[in-house]
């Protein structure tokens, strides 16, 4: 039980420095940037499962909202919280929760399907980072529909695609590589 | 090869350790300021306010003995998106304006609200820059794990949350440098092996596909790193939630309360000018 915990505040602590250092990699393409911490977010979702996926974006946030430069470029306080981004960050929490809830790979379930569940709940992951961060964005800007879209989602769709690859692949690969680790109950 | 060098690029833990009374107030102080000042230059006009809360910023920096020009470093790697968004805003966004356009460039017309916003966007980033930096200037590691176990114990159920919170803080803190060299390792690595970082000129595609290979490998880093500091800290009868007791103590000194409330009246007279 104890190990268990010690366990759990550990990886949510590794998941955060992991979602904080994809920040660093940001490529401005607008008013939202191109970043890495998507990627990691619906990993730490995968990997960890629902309850660290949860708790290392919600600390990622924290720490943010605490004044730390862990956004993107190197931003950071209440103000991006805030800001016109601050929707898609506020989605990084409904995403690794749901990531962490639909990949639950069953012991010994044959590869492809791990892959297609993998693939599925970071679909679903990337649509709920999208969700409030459009509109959010839209308002914030005072932008119309049809710019807030173009601005702030399709020239990420490619990207995402990209990522959602990767994730998929590499959040199978790893929790078979640590399955004992992590392992959540 | 200064592209490699990931940790020195970091703005965290820039701490400069130096004995002023700005770095001698409480821990939880300086992150409840920073909150509350932060949320501030949100919500504030341009001119008087974010002018003078510039002002005020300076000041804090020249009483921690530090120097403005070092600290307004950190908003380069901002500038970009704040021309873009700069941009963006005056000659993309159409929108139904009363008056005439100040003046017009070619095809587009440049209205006198859109340079405000642009202009405050600026002003409005420059005050949080500044003071972010003062604060990771004056604040080590340590004191930020101990403000935030501060700040959440009116949360937590049992004092459980707000310890546990301040370990990630502090796991989190330590695990951000340890990630970046390993990154940079990797880097060099791959590099001498033939990868073609720093070569600039090259697709931004082509640019991403070379850092796929990045990834996996600081993922298993971690996740090993980790692995071993779950060990150490059990095989150390680490406890979640025990009581236990600090090397440092904080205790709210007359100065602090002082700079508190002094604080809250800078909020709520802000706040107060921007309803009112």
């Amino acid at each position: 039980m104890n190990k268990i915990q010690i366990r759990r505040t550990v990886l949510t602590a590794v998941f955060t420095a992991l979602i904080a250092a994809g920040a660093y990699a940001a490529v401005p393409i607008g008013p939202v940037p191109i970043v890495l911490t998507t990627m990691f977010v619906l990993l730490s979702g995968l990997l960890g499962g629902f309850r660290i996926g949860l708790y290392s974006s919600a600390a990622y946030l924290l720490l943010g909202v605490l004044g730390l430069p862990v956004f993107a470029g190197g931003a950071g306080g209440f103000a991006v919280l805030l800001g016109p981004t601050g929707g898609y960050l506020f989605g990084y929490l409904p995403a690794a929760s749901a990531a962490g809830l639909i990949y639950r790979p069953a012991e010994g379930s044959a590869l492809p399907l791990r892959i297609l569940q993998a693939a599925t709940a970071v679909l679903v992951g990337s649509i709920l980072i999208y969700l409030p961060g459009v509109p959010w964005l839209k308002i914030s800007l005072g932008m119309e529909w049809s710019r807030a879209i173009q601005a702030g989602m399709i020239p990420f769709i490619p990207g995402d695609l990209l990522k959602a690859v990767a994730a998929a692949t590499l959040a199978v690969s790893l929790k078979d590589r640590f399955q004992d680790f992590l392992k959540d109950e | 090869m200064s592209q490699f060098d990931f940790s020195s690029n970091l703005s965290l833990g820039q701490y400069e350790p130096l004995d002023t009374p700005v770095h001698r107030l409480v821990p939880a102080l300086k992150m409840l300021s920073v909150i509350l000042l932060g949320s501030a230059v949100l919500f504030s006009p341009l001119f008087p306010q974010l002018l003078l809360l510039f002002l005020f910023f300076c000041l804090i920096g020249w009483m921690g003995n530090l120097k403005i020009r070092y600290l307004m470093k950190g908003i380069r790697p901002i500038l970009p998106f704040l021309l873009l968004i700069g941009v963006i805003q005056i000659f993309f966004i159409s929108r139904q304006l009363e008056g005439d356009p100040l003046f017009s460039v070619w095809i587009f017309k440049i209205y006198r609200e859109d340079l405000f916003f642009t202009a405050r966007l600026f002003a409005r980033f420059f005050c949080l820059v500044l003071l972010l930096s003062i604060f990771t200037s004056v604040t080590p590691v340590t004191e930020i794990s101990h403000g935030t176990e501060a700040l959440l114990k009116p949360f937590g159920r049992k004092q459980a949350l707000a310890h546990d919170m301040s370990l990630v803080v502090t796991i989190t803190f330590r695990f951000i440098p340890i990630l970046a060299r390993e990154a940079e390792h990797i880097t060099k690595a791959q590099a001498s092996r033939g990868a073609s970082f720093g070569t600039w000129n090259m697709g931004l595609l082509k640019k991403i596909r070379l850092y796929i290979p990045l990834i996996i490998p600081l993922f298993i880093a971690a996740l090993e790193r980790s692995e071993i500091l779950v060990e150490a800290m059990e095989s150390r009868c680490y406890e979640a939630g025990a009581r236990r007791t600090r090397l440092d103590e904080f205790h709210w000194k007359f100065a602090d309360w002082m700079v508190l409330f002094l604080i809250i009246v800078i909020f709520s007279v802000l706040f107060l000018s921007r309803i009112l």
